[in-house]
């Protein structure tokens, strides 16, 4: 079954009471809250998404309540979220109008701190035709745009923050989550994609208005299907900028990728062979751009990888 | 480029220096042996000042702890 199978009311009591299983791909997310306002948004940016109802373990528990006000009663006024990780509320309150971002951030923030069964690196992940393009970015880069216009016209999404990479073989597993956009990017994709599912905006965020857009249902279908690296395109939105893209020496991609990941430092070796062997099956290019239809033309022709010496 | 695996630092090396240290690597040298080892390595085309080489990569190399001095 999947999430958007279940009435509004069943799902609003379930992630009350048990919460539920969300099979992610890589993860089973279990997820719980009991504030109304949450409810609409995750049965709209999850639809697509199986339920595990295996009853088996959760990768993570991520829990959105609200938290008692000063005399220990829940307050409705200024009413506020908090998240719970397990046991841990690593995060400040925020306002509950803040839920869907906090549980988005919260949720890779699960990740990032646990999963080093992969090595992790901070990017977004596309595949076409059976190769993967990996852009690496940090925030501001225009990677999460990029990454929006290109799965919305045909790329697979297997993730818009994370590449999980599997040290066995060098794979990426795919996590294909909602795509996590902020402030001038929204009215983009909207242009780009007026049909996509986007949340609600929401501002004053600490990165400023953030929405997020659901991703495609075919890439949420296949988020089992791993892929091999083939692009590693480190992107800059540059504005009024024609596009062009570089090729780049592979020993600075290593280190520009090192530089991108969450946990190359602690894996010691088993990340150096992990990096060398993407780097060795891959070809690197910086890339930039001030258009999504040009980032769409000269990514779609990229050339298939020539292996390194 | 190489990983440390003593200091989880990964380094990036021109090809000498990694000449140098793959040579050291399958063996413990003297800097004149090493020296040589390497300039036969290298095949019989010119490399200006290779002795120069070969001891600023050793001393870079013993400055970050990737070689260390065999006890005599």
């Amino acid at each position: 079954m999947r999430l958007g199978e279940l009435p509004r009311r069943d799902l609003a009591a379930r992630l009350e009471r048990r919460g539920v299983d969300l099979d992610t791909g890589a993860f089973i997310v279990r997820l719980e809250t009991p504030i109304a306002a949450l409810v609409g948004e995750v049965q709209s940016l999850y639809r697509d998404y199986p339920l595990d109802e295996g009853g088996g373990l959760a990768d993570f528990h991520v829990a959105v309540v609200s938290p008692p006000g000063p005399l220990g009663i829940r307050r409705w006024w200024r009413q506020q979220a908090t998240v719970i990780l397990d046991e841990d509320r690593p995060f400040e309150p925020l306002p509950v109008d803040m839920a869907v971002p906090m549980l988005e951030w919260s949720i890779n923030w699960c990740a990032a701190t646990r999963a080093n069964q992969y090595v992790m690196i901070h990017a977004a992940v596309l595949e076409r035709g059976g190769c993967a393009l990996v852009l690496p970015g940090v925030s501001g880069a225009g990677k999460s745009t990029l990454c929006a216009g290109l799965a919305l016209r045909g790329w697979r999404l297997l993730s818009d923050e994370f590449a999980l990479i599997r040290p066995g073989d060098g794979a990426l597993d795919p996590w294909p989550r909602p795509i996590s956009l902020k402030n001038a990017s929204i009215d983009v994709i909207r242009r780009w994609a007026p049909d996509a599912y986007m949340s609600m905006p929401v501002p004053h965020t600490n990165k400023g208005t953030v929405a997020h857009v659901r991703p495609p249902a075919d890439s949420v279908r296949r988020a089992r299907e791993s892929a091999m690296p083939a692009w590693l395109v480190f992107p800059a939105f540059e504005k009024d900028t024609p596009p062009s893209l570089t090729p780049m020496p592979r020993a600075r991609a290593f280190f520009r990728l090192a530089d991108c990941s969450f946990n190359y430092p602690s894996l010691g070796i088993r990340g150096f062979r992990t990096l060398s062997r993407m780097i060795d099956g891959c070809d690197a290019y910086e890339f930039r751009y001030s258009s999504l239809d040009d980032a769409l033309g000269l990514l779609g022709a990229l050339p298939l990888p020539t292996p390194a010496a | 480029m190489v990983f440390d695996e003593g200091s989880g630092d990964t380094h990036l090396l021109d090809a000498l220096s990694a000449e140098v240290l793959r040579a050291l690597e399958e063996f413990p040298a003297d800097v004149p042996s090493l020296i040589a080892r390497v300039a036969a390595g290298l095949g019989p085309g010119p490399v200006p000042d290779i002795e120069g080489h070969v001891r600023a990569a050793i001393e870079r190399f013993r400055e970050i702890g990737l070689v260390e001095e065999a006890a005599a």
